[in-house]
């Protein structure tokens, strides 16, 4: 595996894929299937990755060394042996901060922008 | 597990079926470490569609699912041949700049031998006697003016990027690109011992075999050399595969690659 990259400002941007594994991993370890099911619920099912990219994707991530494959499982009495845990590295974490920190960058750009002003309810007005 | 399985609809099995070939195609790398983890999450997903909507959530699976192994699998592929982050392989850049000032060196030697023959009108006096002559030295040089073209826009971008590579690693690493490996030297080496100027006593078809022989010897050097580097990630592997076959063979896969089959 390679080395943590030192900075990770450097792997970004992240594919949207990659972004939402991060963030299904976030809350603890997860097995494939359990990563799609949260991706699905995160984002209201606007965004459904199927196995094969989930699998691309988890491998380039194994290679960056944003995740790790975890050798324990959560609850091995119920679970299938075959099931595969991932979890997120220290650099995965860091990785995802700063691609949230890119993304709220650039969505305050946007909501300076008046175009979008009457399309967005939330975006705060001025002298409010 | 999946001894203890119930039977599946033959909507999910046939899915399944159809998933497991499309795989098949796949890099065998993704193949090798991902198929059986993808296989099985693909069919925990339409077990779940249905049970939520019958056949017809399966159905209406399909494109999302059958769409995105065809394109991951594309992008796999491509992902093996070209890498992510490295346009080309250093082996392959390395060659292909060999290649280009190999060309330029050839290109130079061609001005050179038209300016010894015939500074003026190369070939002009042999060329009104046999016109045939004129006419294939003519095509020559088009034709060498057309690759070196195609090759100087080929190639110079290729030198461009791959400088611009090797440079942040240091200028050793940018001299390197244009070095050549030691094996590559014993191949040039042998080469051209085994032309028949320097053996008289061979004709050129000899030289021929003779250059086939060190190149085919040069390469089972080369190739027990790397095996002796390694030897130790191959030990017992064989033996354990096949253990682990007889012991479990729906499983010994996943067993051998993560480490704990004993």
């Amino acid at each position: 595996m390679r080395q943590a990259h030192p900075d990770p400002d450097a792997m970004l941007p992240l594919t949207s894929a990659v972004f939402n594994i991060l963030l299904a991993l976030a809350d603890g370890e997860r097995h494939g299937y359990s990563i799609m099911q949260e991706i699905a619920a995160q984002t209201k099912g606007k965004l459904r990755i199927g196995p094969t990219t989930l699998y691309r994707s988890i491998k380039h991530m194994l290679e960056d060394g944003l995740i790790v494959e975890a050798d324990e499982r959560p609850d091995p009495a119920l679970d299938d042996e075959r099931r595969r845990y991932y979890r997120l590295t220290d650099l995965g974490q860091r990785v995802a901060v700063a691609e949230a920190q890119r993304l709220e960058q650039t969505l305050a750009v946007a909501r300076s922008k008046s175009l979008f002003r009457n399309f967005m309810p939330t975006a705060p007005e001025k002298g409010a | 597990m999946s001894s203890t399985s119930p039977a599946r609809p033959k909507i999910i099995r046939g899915s399944v079926l159809l998933y497991r070939g499309l795989l098949a195609l796949g890099p065998g790398a993704f193949r090798r470490d991902y198929s059986i983890p993808a296989l099985q999450d693909f069919r925990q997903c339409l077990i779940d569609a249905h049970r939520k909507r019958g056949f017809f959530g399966v159905i209406a699976l399909w494109p999302l699912l059958f769409g995105e192994a065809l394109s991951g699998l594309l992008a796999a592929y491509s992902r093996e041949f070209f890498g992510r982050k490295q346009a080309i392989l250093p082996t392959i850049r390395r060659s292909m700049i060999a290649a280009f000032w190999a060309f330029v060196l050839f290109g130079i030697a061609i001005i050179a031998l038209g300016r010894i023959t015939d500074p003026a009108a190369p070939f002009d006096a042999v060329g009104r006697v046999h016109p045939e002559v004129g006419v294939a030295y003519s095509i020559i040089v088009y034709s060498w003016e057309i690759a070196l073209l195609a090759i100087m826009l080929g190639g110079l971008p290729i030198l461009f990027v791959a400088l611009k590579r090797a440079i942040p690693g240091g200028q050793l690493k940018a001299l390197q690109l244009f070095a050549i490996k030691r094996r590559h030297a014993l191949v040039l080496l042998g080469d051209r011992a085994a032309d028949h100027d320097m053996f008289p006593g061979l004709s050129a078809g000899d030289g021929i075999y003779l250059r086939s022989a060190i190149m085919h010897c040069l390469q089972w050097l080369h190739s027990r050399a790397t095996f002796a580097r390694h030897r130790g990630q191959f030990r017992g592997h064989r033996w354990r595969h096949y253990a682990l076959r007889l012991r479990d063979p729906g499983n010994h896969c996943l067993a051998l690659r993560s480490g704990t089959a004993q």
